[in-house]
């Protein structure tokens, strides 16, 4: 069971949402945007909130690649075709040897400005290992 | 000289998402105009305009609308589709960044046009630059009373799922299940979004629709072939000079849009072209050359088995090994199948698996069996169109031979 606290907190971030199923997708974006991580206790909180079976909650949230279930906040490097070409498999390699962890991630639509990188919610276009570290440790 | 309707001018002093923006570019004069029309006589105008979507499937937007208008039931629905996802295809982003009001003004005679009350825009989790411009040019539209009441208008964001882009498995995305595709038909023009008559659209189609109401349908036939009246945007990327998103008119030759100074520049690095994937990642790759014959429109595109798809063109030198490429297609697909259907969910694990092996490429009869039972029998475009570039080298063996190394 999740704490009253955690659903007290959830109720307060999703107040202004219709309490139905269409809300699901846009409150699983506010409890990731506003605490950082959807986790099992929070799953069970929004299933709480929005009056849906925790099963459907977790199935949708475990659908998507972008909502994250653990406070990690991963570099996401695009190694699809067109990124590929331009190194990024070795980029992931690289960043991970520096201990930065490095996620391949399907096309993230800017082929023309390969390779792509997603840090959080913002873009970097023409990555590579110096301007992801500056990225990272910048805001770290 | 080409002409640009979709892109705004490079030299355009004024905001993106500002209502001068959308003075400028004549959507005020589209919507009023569309305002003063019958919505019967907008849909005729698409029609006669000879619009179709610019999405992949290129069908004809009118008849699209028709459908909608005469389905029975309320509230109805218009959907933009900004889910882009697919590799090699990110002309949606660019549009949409530089020109936000094209689609989103398509979007509001679409909705008049076929009697809408709501309106969505559905951006993928990974465009959130591109949201935030999105939603300042609502509200630009909200202030000038062009949104409202009578017309709502909600961004949903995705949040990482390819499979979402498909129309069917994007309206369970804003109905809070999982994205995945439903069995068509019925189709979105009669039970789509909740189950109501919902026209959706590509992001590019609508900003087609915006230009064609700033003007006319002479005007608008201006450009483009007989057939396929209108221009269209593609996206260069890979072993090109210019990588980037450019508006051509429909019927260019394909080697203008590579080589032509202004387009694509060529290859760059003294390399030779070894090949062409059309369409994005379930297109189909083209010697270098067809590239030197044939035109970029529908039929002539046809006879060589390809098509413009979202206007992806991914461009390779003669230094990558085709058959690595196709792997990494494979792989995407695999990884973005929604698992919902058998022969798309173990077709693509197959395809991964048999091309592991580099003999497997000359198995034509398996490699056909397989791709002919993902066609016939997945229930979406994902799976039905998943092995077409692995197909598309049956035909072309000469782009298997192997690779001139780099240096």
């Amino acid at each position: 069971m999740p704490t009253h606290e955690t659903v007290d907190q959830i109720r307060t971030l999703l107040e202004t949402m219709p309490k139905e199923r269409a809300s699901l997708l846009p409150a699983l974006w506010a409890v990731a945007d506003e605490m950082g991580w959807i986790d099992e206790e929070r799953t069970k909180a929004i299933a709480e909130v929005l009056n849906l079976p925790v099963a459907d909650v977790f199935g949708v949230a475990s659908f998507y690649a972008l909502l994250p279930t653990e406070p990690a906040r991963p570099v996401r490097v695009c190694d699809d075709v067109m990124c590929r070409l331009k190194g990024s498999d070795a980029l992931i390699a690289e960043l991970r040897r520096e201990g930065i962890e490095a996620l391949a991630s399907p096309c993230l639509g800017r082929c023309d400005q390969a390779p792509a990188a997603l840090i959080g919610k913002d873009p970097l276009v023409h990555a590579d290992a110096s301007n992801i570290r500056a990225t990272v440790r910048g805001e770290g | 000289m080409r002409e640009h309707r979709l892109l705004p001018h490079a030299e355009s002093a004024s905001a993106p998402a500002s209502y001068a923006r959308l003075v400028e570019r004549g959507f005020e004069r589209a919507l009023q105009n569309a305002a003063s029309l019958d919505p019967a006589d907008i849909r005729r105008q698409v029609s006669e305009a000879g619009i179709m979507g610019r999405g992949g499937a290129a069908f004809p937007t009118g008849r699209k609308w028709d459908s909608v208008a005469d389905a029975p039931g309320t509230p109805k629905y218009v959907v933009m589709n900004a889910d882009e996802s697919e590799p090699g295809t990110f002309k949606d982003r660019v549009l949409l960044e530089k020109d936000p009001f094209g689609a989103l003004v398509g979007l509001i005679i679409a909705a008049r046009a076929v009697g809408a009350s709501h309106a969505y825009v559905y951006i993928r989790g990974e465009y959130q630059d591109v949201e935030a411009v999105v939603r300042e040019a609502i509200q630009t539209l909200e202030e000038r009373g062009y949104l409202g009441a009578h017309l709502s208008c909600e961004i949903r964001r995705g949040a990482g799922a390819y499979i979402a882009g498909e129309e069917t498995a994007l309206f369970n995305s804003i109905e809070g299940k999982r994205p995945e595709p439903r069995v068509k038909p019925p189709f979105p023009t009669v039970h789509g979004l909740f189950g109501r008559p919902t026209l959706i659209q590509n992001v590019e189609t609508l900003a087609n629709v915006a230009v064609l109401m700033a003007h006319d349908v002479a005007w608008f036939r201006e450009q483009g072939t007989e057939k396929t009246p209108g221009t269209k945007l593609v996206a260069l990327s890979g072993h090109i000079r210019r990588p980037g998103v450019y508006e051509v008119p429909f019927g260019v030759a394909l080697k203008d849009l590579i080589y032509d100074p202004e387009l694509g520049g060529g290859i760059p690095d003294g390399r030779a072209l070894k090949a062409v994937l059309l369409g994005g990642a379930a297109g189909t790759f083209v010697t270098p050359e067809e590239v030197s014959e044939v035109q970029y429109d529908y039929g002539p595109l046809r006879q060589l088995g390809a098509s413009i798809g979202s206007g992806a063109i991914m461009v390779f030198d003669e230094t990558v090994p085709i058959q690595t490429v196709v792997r990494q297609l494979a792989h995407f697909f695999a990884d973005e199948s929604c698992g919902q259907c058998v022969p798309c969910r173990i077709g693509t694990r197959r395809l991964v698996e048999l091309l592991s092996d580099d003999e497997a490429f000359s198995d034509h009869e398996r490699l056909k069996d397989l791709g002919r039972a993902m066609q016939d029998a997945s229930i979406c475009g994902l799976g039905q169109t998943a092995p077409m570039a692995l197909l598309s080298l049956m035909d072309r063996p000469t782009l298997l031979s192997t690779g001139r190394s780099a240096n």
